[in-house]
Order: C-alpha cells, then structure tokens, then sequence
C-alpha cells in the first residue's frame, strides 16, 4: 500500500508562509493532480512529498511510513523534474540505471530491470546515446525509465508536459495515463495547465496561495466549482463571471445588463456560466433554459469544429462556444438570441467569493 | 569595397597587436642564443646562434632546482585552493551562504597590495619556523589563489542544474555521493581551467618569493631576478631562464583558454 498522507503540513520560506496547514490523502495506485497558478505551493508541496524540502511542521506518510524525517533516498519515491534532469555526462543506459547502481544492485538484475523497462517505452535503440542526442519526446521516456526500473511506492510528476508541443503534448498525456494503467502506482502531478490536470487525474487538487482551494474528480471540480477561484481557473475557454444581485427571487446584472429568475434573496454575487452553457435559442433542445437576451457577435475564433464567440449584452461581454454549423450566422455585427442552461449556473458570494448553492 | 576596407583595417590591427605580443618573445629567443657581443645589436639578425647560456642555465646551474620548486608550490597551492575553493563555490552556488556580499569579501583578498600582506605572513613564517621554505610560499599563495578559484568555480557550479543532483538524491544518493557522481563529473573542464590559471598565478609570483625564500627554496622568477648582479647583468642566461619560466604557462592556456574565458565570464552575468 502507498497511499500519502499530509498533515498539518506548513512550509515557511524565511517570514514567507508558502504552505498553509495543508491536510490530504491521496489514494493507493491513484492519479493525483496539484493545479493551481505560479506560487500557489503545488511544487513545494511535491518537493515536501519527496524530501527535497523539509515542513516546517506537520507530518508525512507514504504507505504506513512516517517519512517526515527521511532523506529523499529513503523514501522510495521516484520524481520526473520538468527539465527531466537527464545526466549528461551518462548515456541512456547509465542513466537509466543510475538508481539501481547507487543502490549496489547486483549487475544481472541491473541488466534485466533495464531490458525489461527499455522494452516497455520503446526505447532501446537509444541506449549508447547521450541526452544531448535526443529529442524531447525521447528524453521524457528515458527519464520516466530512470523512474520505473527502481519500482518505487510513488512516482512524482513535476510539470512532465510543459516542455513538450501541442501535439506531443496530448500524445504524452495518453502515454503516461497507458503507463499508470500497467505500472498501478501511486501518482502525483504537479501542473499549472488545467486540461493537462483534468485529462489525466483521478483526483484533482486546486491549489492557491497555499492553500487547497478544492479537492474531487474532474467532473466534480469542473461542474460544481467550490469558489469563483476555481470556477474561472478550470475550463477553457474559462467560466464567465458576471456581477450582479439577487433579490427578491431574480439576479440582475449590473447596470440591468439581463435578468434572470431564480430563487433566493443573496445581495451582492457573481453569476457564472460557461461558454458551452450559452446556447442559441433557435438550437434548444431538451435543457431547461433562462430568458432568452439579445447579444451582438462582436468577434469569433474558429478552433476546429467550435467557435468562441465575444458576444455583447448592452455593456457587457460574454464569451460563448458554439458549434461550426452555426458559423453562417455568427457573423461580426449580427444580432442573435441567445439563453442560458438553468442547469449549468453557477452563482458566488461577491463577500467571501464561495459557491451558493440554489436550487432550479 | 567598404567590406574590404574594414578588412584591411582588421587585418592591420591584428598584425601589429600580434607583432607587440609576439616580440618579446623573440627578443627573448634571439638574446638566449646570441653571442655576447651581439646581445645589444637588436638590428643584427643574422648571426651564428650559440648554445652556451642554454647548457650553462640547464645543466650548470640551480635553475632546473628552482623550476621543480616553483612546480611543487603550484601543484601543492592548487590542490588545496581546489579543496577548499571547490566546496566553498559550491556552497555560494547552491545555498547562496552569505548571499551576494560574501561572495564580494572573498575577493576582498585580493585587493590588499602584497607589500601590506607580507609583513604579518612573514612574522607568521618564521615564528612556525617554515621561512625559506616553499611552505611559507604555499602558505603565501593561498591568500590569493583560493578567493580566485573559489570565484571561479561559482559560475561553473551554476551552470550544472540543481535538478541533477536532487535527481541523484531521489534516486538514491546523499548529497556529498550527489556531488561527487553528478556534479563533479560536469564541471571538469572548469576544474581543470581554475588549477591551470591557480598553477600560473603561483608560478608567475615573484614577489612572495623573493620575501619568503632564499638558498634551496628559491622559486624560478626568483632565479631570474639573480642574475641581475653587482658585477652586470647576465642577460643571456636570464633570458634563457625566462623562457623556460613562459613555456609552460603558455601551453597551458591554449588549452584551457575557453573554459577560462567561461569561467570569468559567466560570473559577470550572473553577478
């Protein structure tokens, strides 16, 4: 079993308090990603994980292990850094067995791990090569082999997509998610990108200032935000975010952009919804809608087989997603009706930024 | 025709910086091997070169015993200006011990002239008993040559990721085995370019030496600046002498001239 827990874990970088009493569990043989924006502590909290940096208090389990203490060699994890830390002065295969020779495992079972780990990512033409030979795609996988052959209890991902194209980018995704499937470990990813946390994790942490903002599956994260920070840092295009109030059992945008019956006596809120939850009236089909609002198409992004359209409500703009077949109509300047799915609102305390809950 | 003129011009420049650098070598080469009666007729040029101040220096004299001095005190200088030095610049590269100032004092040492610095390393030398011996000198060129090498190093140390040896720590090593298997293998051609330019400091000191030595433990420039005498100068031999004192660090720095280069400059940068 290999299973982390934090508790009460801080982390103070001089009078800086970059890590605020952070309490998790994260599951045996789980993908778990931290996201968040820079400094929000999803790296030191990884770091913290392997021993690279200490707590300042709290305690650390890995497995039944209290770790808190431990030197990084003595934990049993293995990392994968985003630069993927290849040593360049080593070729492929001595990179690859860098951990097994530090260890003093014997030469055999050195030879045997490495073959079998070299069979599995495809590898072995590139073991007399040099990292400074290969490509990155090429450097990743040697790096994850380094990571693999010492079967640790956790692999540690910091930032492993980041240095990588677009195109490559998704092929690794499904790569380390194949990997995760054979190898049933214990996982965690650190990344600022929220497609690359919500395509991969089973458990994702949104992480600010220090602190976790929220924890849950992809699904929950991104259909029921906790707060206004997590509802405009996940999804993208990102969630619209519109100031208003609700009174009286109707929340109307500032300056009386639009209205919109719901129930409820709240004040000052933020109303949120996402582009894919702006629909044209004309394409309703069986979603329980809002009012419908004139809107002006006040520019449009092609993206393949979706549009992100700028439309204007009065004063105000909203970003909505439609699909390619409504390109005709979503022209510069047109006026269009457009109406909200009930469904998918999200509403916010404009005090303490944090989700209402209000029912249809 | 503007490309050709700028040519010209480059060409012109470089060959007269060529011609100052490489003159007095010359004059040093023609003086060694001319008779004595020619040593102060630079315009003769053709003469019938002589060998008799070269045998004389190499096998009639103390110089060979000066050289091998001068090697011992450098060699034994550098290994412990690399011993220290090389922990200290990877401490100010890794821990930023003392942030940006400490690393501005450590050099300090080398703004204080020699002619202040030697009387307490004098007192210092006799009282352990070790003046006239290249111990004091070792001692002397410490003071100089660490600071150097430690400045040295901090740029080269920076250049090595600390992703690589914190990978070394994941995978299993402490973080001296880190060092040694990881960073030390990465920084070798900075290691041999700092001993390199610690050897030809050491070699090239002349004025610890001829304060801290005297009989047996006279070091080469030492030797050179015998042969100015009461009785006259013997410019022959000493030139013969200082040729042999050049060579060396000659050969040494077109090796290692990149790395040195490297070395000053990426301090520079990274300030």
């Amino acid at each position: 079993m290999a299973k982390i827990v934090l508790e009460d874990i801080s982390k103070f970088f001089g009078n800086n308090q970059v890590l605020k009493n952070i309490n998790l569990e994260i599951s045996d043989s789980s993908i778990t990603v931290l996201v968040g924006p820079s400094g929000c502590g999803k790296t030191t909290t990884l770091r913290i994980i392997s021993g690279l940096e200490s707590a300042s208090s709290g305690k650390i389990f890995i497995g039944e292990r209290n770790v808190s203490r431990m030197d990084p060699k003595d934990r049993n994890v293995a990392m994968v850094f985003q630069n993927y830390a290849l040593y360049p002065h080593l070729n492929v295969r001595d990179n690859i067995n860098f951990g097994l020779r530090a260890k003093k495992v014997k030469i055999d079972e050195i030879n045997r791990k490495v073959a079998n780990v070299v069979d599995f990512l495809g590898i072995k033409e590139l073991l007399s090569r040099y990292p400074s030979q290969l490509s990155g795609g090429q450097q990743q996988r040697v790096a994850i082999g380094r990571a693999i052959v010492r079967n640790p209890d956790v692999f540690l991902f910091d930032e492993p997509l980041s240095n990588l194209d677009a195109k490559l980018r998704i092929e690794m995704r499904t790569e380390l998610l194949r990997l995760h499937k054979h190898l049933k470990k214990t996982a965690v990813y650190v990344t600022h990108d929220q497609e690359d946390a919500m395509s991969m994790g089973d458990t994702i942490i949104v992480m600010q200032k220090g602190e976790i903002i929220q924890m849950g599956t992809p699904q929950q994260i991104y259909q029921n935000p906790s707060n206004m920070f997590v509802a405009g840092f996940v999804g993208s295009p990102s969630m619209n975010l519109v100031k208003g109030t609700i009174t009286n059992n109707l929340f109307t945008a500032d300056y009386n952009t639009f209205s919109i019956h719901v129930n409820g006596d709240y004040g000052d809120v933020y109303l949120g919804i996402r582009p894919e939850n702006i629909i044209l009236k004309h394409a309703v089909q069986r979603q329980i809608v809002t009012e419908s609002f004139k809107a002006e198409v006040e520019m449009s992004q092609m993206l393949g087989s979706k549009l992100i359209v700028n439309l204007r409500i009065k004063g105000l703009i909203i970003k909505a997603l439609f699909d390619e077949q409504y390109f005709d109509e979503i022209s510069i300047g047109n006026q269009v009706e457009v109406v909200f799915d009930r469904s998918k609102l999200h509403y916010f305390e404009e005090k303490n930024n944090n989700r209402i809950n209000i029912s249809l | 025709m503007q490309k050709l003129g700028l040519n010209v011009i480059v060409y012109s420049l470089t060959t007269i910086a060529l011609f100052y650098v490489c003159f007095p070598f010359a004059w040093l080469m023609m003086t060694s091997v001319k008779p004595s009666s020619l040593i102060f007729r630079p315009d003769v040029l053709i003469f019938t070169p002589r060998m008799d101040s070269w045998i004389a220096v190499l096998f009639n004299s103390g110089v060979p015993g000066y050289a091998l001095n001068s090697i011992i005190v450098g060699v034994v200088t550098v290994i412990i200006s690399i011993g220290v030095g090389c922990p200290a610049a990877y401490s100010f590269s890794r821990f930023k011990t003392g942030g940006n100032k400490l690393r501005l004092v450590i050099l300090s040492a080398e703004m204080i002239p020699p002619a202040i610095l030697i009387v307490p390393l004098f007192l210092l030398a006799y009282k352990f008993r070790i003046l006239d011996s290249i111990w004091a000198l070792i001692a002397a060129h410490t003071t100089f040559i660490v600071p150097i090498i430690t400045w040295f190093l901090i740029g080269f140390f920076e250049e090595v990721p600390k992703e690589l040896e914190e990978q070394a720590m994941v995978d299993g090593l402490t973080r001296l085995k880190a060092f040694l298997w990881v960073v030390f293998p990465n920084i070798r051609p900075g290691l041999a370019a700092a001993a390199v330019f610690g050897f030809i400091l050491s070699w090239n000191d002349t004025f610890y030496a001829l304060m801290l030595t005297g009989g047996h433990s006279k070091t080469l420039p030492v030797a050179i600046a015998g042969y100015w005498t009461f009785r006259g100068v013997e410019i022959s031999k000493m030139a013969v002498a200082m040729l042999l004192s050049v060579i060396p660090a000659l050969t040494a720095m077109v090796f290692v001239q990149k790395h040195f280069i490297r070395g000053l400059g990426s301090q520079g940068i990274k300030g």
